[in-house]
């Protein structure tokens, strides 16, 4: 069994923010900047023939900044919990309990996500209700911090792939949506970037058979917005909320989870929690993507260019 | 599969409180009145054989006042609910969510109950830590109120067997505090019954993958309505514990539950009051 994590760089910058535990992987050329760092894991996985009790994870260079941890403690979770199929690191403590799930997180921030989620799952005869969907921590990942074991990335790239192939063949409503601008702090990027983002946590929570070990999500560091510190509790109390629904299907827990999480919404969301919502299931794309408190650097750290992208 | 569900009594009174739409089960001339229902049962389970695919349940007289169901509405749930290997009716939604698990709820009410029970369960290699055993609403059954197949009747008379004999024959100390005498309202009972009332909470904490319905009583005392929401936090973070072994979530649950008591209950507060720690 070996522990293959990955640390993407595309240039002298980026490749002086890696982690020396971890294995450099560039980019060369970084000629699609338009897929961020699926090109590099898609490229990979093209080339290389995963073992099955390997674990593989690719992380993005502001993996320390973003976690605060280091190599060494990564690999030290894996080696004091072992036999997981998945390990994750994500960060952000408030966006994995103040959202029922990725998606509703994501439909809040990039306008529109889940009808185009929607249509894609529907070509794939993935039947899901976002409004009772659950990520709880466990299931709860952004920036793809993942290591596991090919069974779960063989599952995962199955689907990306189908949703590589749809945006880059740019025919049809779905590619379109996929390949749209959506505005994201000062940096624009397509849809297809926050939702192949966002595969994984659908996935974890589709398979609950996959043995999955979360860094505990407390630990990470928070974001500018301290506001959320006082009610650390209150997200707790959230996370087990949703895992009471997804264990008993009792819609009561849900009305009592959007309950308190418009409370900490909106005594922690300084910037703009509208109350036109009570959640963010139906936020279309007319109306103007949240602002969140931080500016996220991975985005704002925009690869340099070698070719066109030729998708958009 | 049929759905066999009995309705004990051993007098004429109770008689009289039997729901028509269940099966009366008599105890003849109820010859051992210390051992309440138990008798009942362990008779039934003794003398009939057990059919795989079919349901039985071995209710009180006393079943519709504590439940406010009717034997219709009990088989109406089951119906709804199909294909589980367990119905449970279980009366208190607030002793359920107040305490981890129903033998510290039990220890409450019945001083020495805890320490019975982990000397009984050592003594079947069944090592439990009860601070850290959780019962939610699920796996909280009072009153023996389940309706459930044999996969589940088996382990739990297995158990409760053991509990028999130790009460009947053995000579130990163990024998000597089930078979102590405590109050229970009104009466005196002795300790054995209680702890074989809380047998079958054990047997579905302890076996997750049995399928389980539980009819959540949607009554509750008056002075806990306003902390409704949060009874279910409790459960929420007693299923969370039990979902990711984390601890804190435990923290969490007391400092709530401490915060539901103060508010709901008058005498938590007169206890704290009392007792500063």
């Amino acid at each position: 069994m070996k522990v293959n994590i990955f640390q993407l760089f595309y240039d002298k910058k980026s490749r002086k923010m890696l982690d020396p535990g971890f294995t450099p992987l560039e980019v060369a050329g970084n000629p699609r900047p338009d897929w961020r760092e699926y090109w590099a894991i898609r490229k990979y996985f093209l080339r290389n023939t995963l073992r099955e009790n390997d674990y593989y994870g690719f992380l993005s260079p502001l993996f320390k900044e973003k976690t605060c941890l280091a190599s060494q403690q990564v690999l030290s979770f894996i080696a004091d919990n072992p036999g997981g199929d998945v390990y994750t690191f994500s960060p952000w403590f408030p966006e994995a309990a103040c959202y029922l799930n990725v998606f509703e997180q994501g439909n809040r921030c990039h306008p529109g996500m889940i009808p185009v989620m929607k249509e894609f799952l529907d070509m794939l005869e993935i039947s899901i209700d976002f409004s009772k969907f659950i990520n709880d921590f466990r299931s709860t990942v952004f920036c793809n911090y993942i290591v596991a074991r090919p069974v779960f990335w063989n599952k995962w790239f199955t689907i990306t792939e189908r949703l590589f192939h749809i945006a880059e063949r740019n025919e049809g409503q779905l590619a379109r949506l996929l390949n749209k601008t959506t505005e994201y702090h000062k940096a624009s990027l397509s849809m297809k970037v926050f939702i192949i983002e966002r595969i994984a946590s659908l996935l974890l929570a589709l398979l609950p058979e996959l043995k999955v070990f979360d860094f505990d999500i407390q630990s990470m560091p928070w974001q500018a917005n301290s506001n959320y510190f006082a009610y650390r509790k209150e997200m707790v109390l959230l996370n087990a909320l949703k895992i009471a629904y997804a264990d008993s299907f009792d819609t009561e827990y849900l009305r009592i989870y959007f309950s308190l999480r418009t409370c900490v919404l909106q005594h922690c969301d300084a910037l703009e929690f509208n109350e036109d919502y009570i959640n963010f299931f139906q936020v279309d794309e007319s109306v103007p993507p949240a602002k969140l408190d931080e500016e996220d650097s991975d985005l704002l750290l925009v690869p340099p260019r070698y070719e066109n992208p030729s998708t958009t | 599969m049929s759905i066999n569900i009995f309705q004990l009594y051993n007098d004429e009174a109770s008689k009289e409180m039997l729901d028509p739409g269940f099966l009366p089960l008599e105890i003849k001339g109820n010859p051992r009145p210390d051992w309440r229902e138990y008798w009942g049962i362990r008779s039934y389970f003794l003398e009939n054989v057990l059919e795989e695919g079919n349901y039985y349940g071995f209710l009180l007289p006393l079943f519709k006042t504590q439940m406010h169901l009717t034997a219709e509405k009990a088989l109406s749930f089951i119906e709804k609910n199909p294909g589980a290997d367990i119905y449970t009716f279980s009366p208190s939604v607030v002793d359920s969510a107040c305490h981890l698990n129903v033998f510290q709820q039990g220890e409450k009410s019945y001083s020495g109950m805890l320490a019975i029970m982990e000397d009984f369960f050592s003594r079947i290699d069944i090592p439990i830590d009860f601070n850290v055993f959780i019962n939610d609403f699920r796996t909280t059954v009072f009153c023996n109120y389940i309706v459930a197949k044999p996969v589940f009747w088996r382990t739990w008379f297995a158990i409760t067997e053991r509990i028999f004999d130790i009460a009947e024959h053995e000579k130990s100390s163990l024998n000597e505090r089930l078979n102590a005498v405590t109050k229970h309202g009104n009466s005196l009972m002795q300790i054995k019954v209680f702890v074989i009332e809380r047998i079958a909470s054990a047997v579905l904490a302890l076996t997750p993958n049995l399928k389980i319905a539980n009819y959540l009583m949607p009554h509750l005392p008056r002075l806990y309505y306003p902390c409704r929401d949060e009874l279910r936090m409790l459960n929420a973070l007693k299923i969370a514990y039990i979902t990711s072994q984390r601890e804190h979530y435990l923290h969490d649950y007391f400092s709530l539950r401490e915060d539901v008591l103060s508010r709901c209950d008058p005498d938590f507060r007169n206890e704290r009051c009392t007792d500063p720690k």
